[in-house]
């Protein structure tokens, strides 16, 4: 089925082409929901949210992208409505001053994308959504400023702070996987 | 190894733009289960609203483009006084214009007709007086150069025709008669004003006794929305918000209720399924009394009782079902004298097999209709569009169902042992309908409705975990009667 049928499909309020979709892309994007969830029931609840806003909004996929870039974007900002929903957020703007690693943590070539997944989801809230849409997502800081209704400078920091982070725990796993 | 965090972020992003996860059982279904339940929503809603547009725009309409509009009882009133005050008074012209300024509509005609002075065979003051009838002249000219000329419309029928083509002569004749009576002489002049106030008189005597038809026999076949475009005169009160009549719809109507089970978690599609399999429509029908308030311009408000049943059948093999039956054994017989006695042994025994139960269960709704409709008129036909909510005051059920644990139950609502699953009270519905009277007499009308009624709300409690929603189609049957 092409996606264009799919998308055809699913206008029509087909049942069988809406759960076509559903498979073509959930585990995509359950992966997206892991990365910025807390716990697994949280990334369950992003899914379920997002695929209904999918479906609701197919009408207004205009075709000039990927579908699933478009699906991706969608959960995204159902995830991050999600997070603020449950005011999770961590206070943002830390006077630590954290230095970046220069060190490759050799854990990230070994690890699984299953494992890479936990553990940036085991960022600090604040952190872990500014990492995921710079890094993973490709957004500016100011896009991100905007998304989060923060300052430019402080989604510098936070990301600065959430490479080290990451850094240092991706170093601690290289560590014991050596031992 | 060095790295720097540009290379990370590569590699992260390499690594995660193509990862996928694990997508847990149920969430499928959740979602399908949700967007059922939001499916047939938006038509109902959509309907509604499109019927709410129209009959806005209906009102709208009517309002702007409100007929000449003559209320009976104060033209009644005043044409009694006035044709009272002529015969009695006849040189009293000056209140005799007042009098018709105040009791007819606003309208420009209307004021032609007040423009009129007296005759001079009623006075000699106003006769004497000419300059104060000249005055006159000029204003009602300058009002009737902005007015498109009116047609004369004899032999109509209706009350409210016959008024407006009443008023239409009167004005038409007084344009020419008056402004000829501007350039000639005071002779000439005092000749039309005399033919003029005659014919004034034979119209109020018209009037007066039209008046008295709409008085006594109020007919709601008597106006149409379209004899007149002109605009009121802010000077003049307007009488649109008025009641124009009363009536009283009493309606049965056999319907069809469309049931709509959702599941709420996915575990619950089998006891969904199960209900769907074990009940079904048997028949709906519901009944009422209607009261309307009918205002100029053809908006009706309507209210009253409505009461709605809704029959389903449930038939349900119980395959483990168990019957106790009492068997008496005679184990002995004596006879002492003349009497038998037969001794008894009474045995319980349990039978186990398939029982086929077979249920009729009621729904009852007790409503308060408020409606707002738009009616028009067809020669003997009145067609209105109705729209409005349902207020449920009160339900009742009775019958049996299976619980989710497949357990037959009561609903009965009057059983305070029964199965708690259904509300006292089931909020608002929506009701649209496209009615039709038919006027048997000016008074009596049989009437003809197809409706729709979409519940709002699951007749359900929030925590039973199947919404049980409904969707009447109705074909409502009765009479009108007005007042």
């Amino acid at each position: 089925m092409t996606e264009k049928e799919l998308i055809e499909g699913c206008l029509r309020r087909k049942t069988h082409y809406e759960k076509a979709l559903f498979d073509r892309f959930s585990g995509k994007m359950m992966a997206v929901c892991h990365r910025y969830a807390s716990d697994e029931m949280d990334a369950e609840d992003i899914l379920q949210e997002g695929f209904i806003k999918v479906f609701d909004h197919l009408h207004s996929f205009r075709h000039e992208g990927s579908l699933e870039g478009w699906i991706r974007r969608i959960i995204v900002t159902t995830a991050l409505k999600h997070i603020r929903r449950q005011k999770i957020t961590q206070p943002l703007n830390d006077a630590e001053d954290f230095k970046e690693s220069a060190e490759l943590p050799d854990a990230i070539h070994h690890m699984s994308e299953q494992e890479l997944i936990r553990v940036i989801g085991g960022l600090p809230a604040g952190y872990r959504m500014i990492f995921n849409l710079y890094v993973i997502e490709g957004y500016r800081h100011n896009e991100i400023a905007e998304m989060l209704n923060i300052e430019e400078g402080t989604s510098r920091s936070q990301l600065v702070k959430a490479r080290k982070w990451l850094q240092e725990k991706l170093l601690s796993i290289s560590r014991l996987s050596v031992l | 190894m060095d790295m720097n965090k540009f290379e990370m972020d590569e590699l992260l992003r390499a690594r995660m733009r193509d990862a996928s996860a694990h997508v847990p059982d149920g969430v499928w279904e959740r979602i399908a289960a949700q967007r059922e339940g939001r499916r047939h929503l938006p038509f109902g809603w959509a309907g509604f609203s499109v019927l709410v547009l129209v009959t806005a725009i209906f009102s709208v309409w009517a309002t702007v483009s409100s007929p000449l509009q003559i209320q009976s009882p104060p033209l009644h009133d005043n044409s009694n006084a006035l044709q009272d005050q002529a015969v009695a008074n006849p040189s009293a012209p000056a209140s005799t214009s007042e009098i018709l300024s105040h009791s007819a509509s606003d309208d420009a005609s209307i004021e032609k007709v007040n423009a009129s002075p007296a005759s001079p065979s009623f006075d000699g003051s106003n006769a004497a007086n000419p300059a104060k009838n000249i005055s006159n002249t000029k204003r009602f000219k300058e009002t009737s150069s902005s007015t498109a000329p009116t047609t004369v419309n004899k032999g109509s029928q209706s009350a409210s025709e016959s008024q407006v083509s009443l008023l239409s002569i009167s004005g038409s004749d007084q344009a020419a008669h008056l402004t000829a009576a501007e350039n000639t002489t005071e002779s000439l002049f005092t000749q039309e004003l005399q033919s003029q106030t005659q014919l004034s008189l034979l119209q109020l005597k018209s009037v007066r006794s039209m008046s008295g038809i709409a008085m006594d026999s109020w007919s709601p076949v008597l106006f149409s929305p379209g004899i007149s475009k002109k605009r009121s005169s802010p000077d003049c009160y307007s009488f649109n918000t008025m009641i124009r009549g009363l009536s009283m719809d009493v309606f049965f109507s056999p319907e069809y209720a469309a049931r709509q089970l959702v599941y709420k978690e996915p575990d619950l599609i089998n006891y969904a399924s199960l209900r769907k399999n074990t009940e079904s429509y048997a028949f709906a029908y519901s009944a009422g009394l209607r009261l309307s308030a009918h205002f100029q311009g053809g908006l009706a408000l309507r209210t009253g009782v409505v009461f709605t049943d809704i029959v389903e059948k449930l038939r349900f093999k119980d395959p483990n079902a168990e019957v106790n039956r009492i068997i008496h054994l005679a184990i002995d017989t004596v006879k002492i004298g003349n009497d038998i006695i037969i001794k008894y042994d009474t045995l319980s025994i349990v039978e186990y097999g398939t029982h086929e139960i077979v249920r009729y269960n009621n729904y009852r709704f007790y409503d308060i209709p408020l409606m707002l409709g738009y009616e028009f008129d067809a020669g003997r036909w009145i067609v209105h569009i109705n729209t409005g909510l349902m207020v449920n005051v009160a339900t009742a059920r009775r019958g049996n169902m299976l619980d989710p644990t497949s357990n037959l139950v009561s609903i009965d609502s009057g059983d305070p042992d029964s199965y708690k699953a259904f509300r006292s009270k089931v909020g608002t519905s929506l009701l649209m309908s496209l009615g039709a009277n038919y006027a048997l007499t000016p008074k009596f009308h049989l009437l003809v409705e197809p409706q729709i009624r979409l519940w709002t709300r699951p007749v359900n409690l929030r925590d039973y975990p199947v919404d049980q929603k409904y969707r009447n189609f109705g074909l409502a049957l009765g009479f009108r009667q007005y007042f």
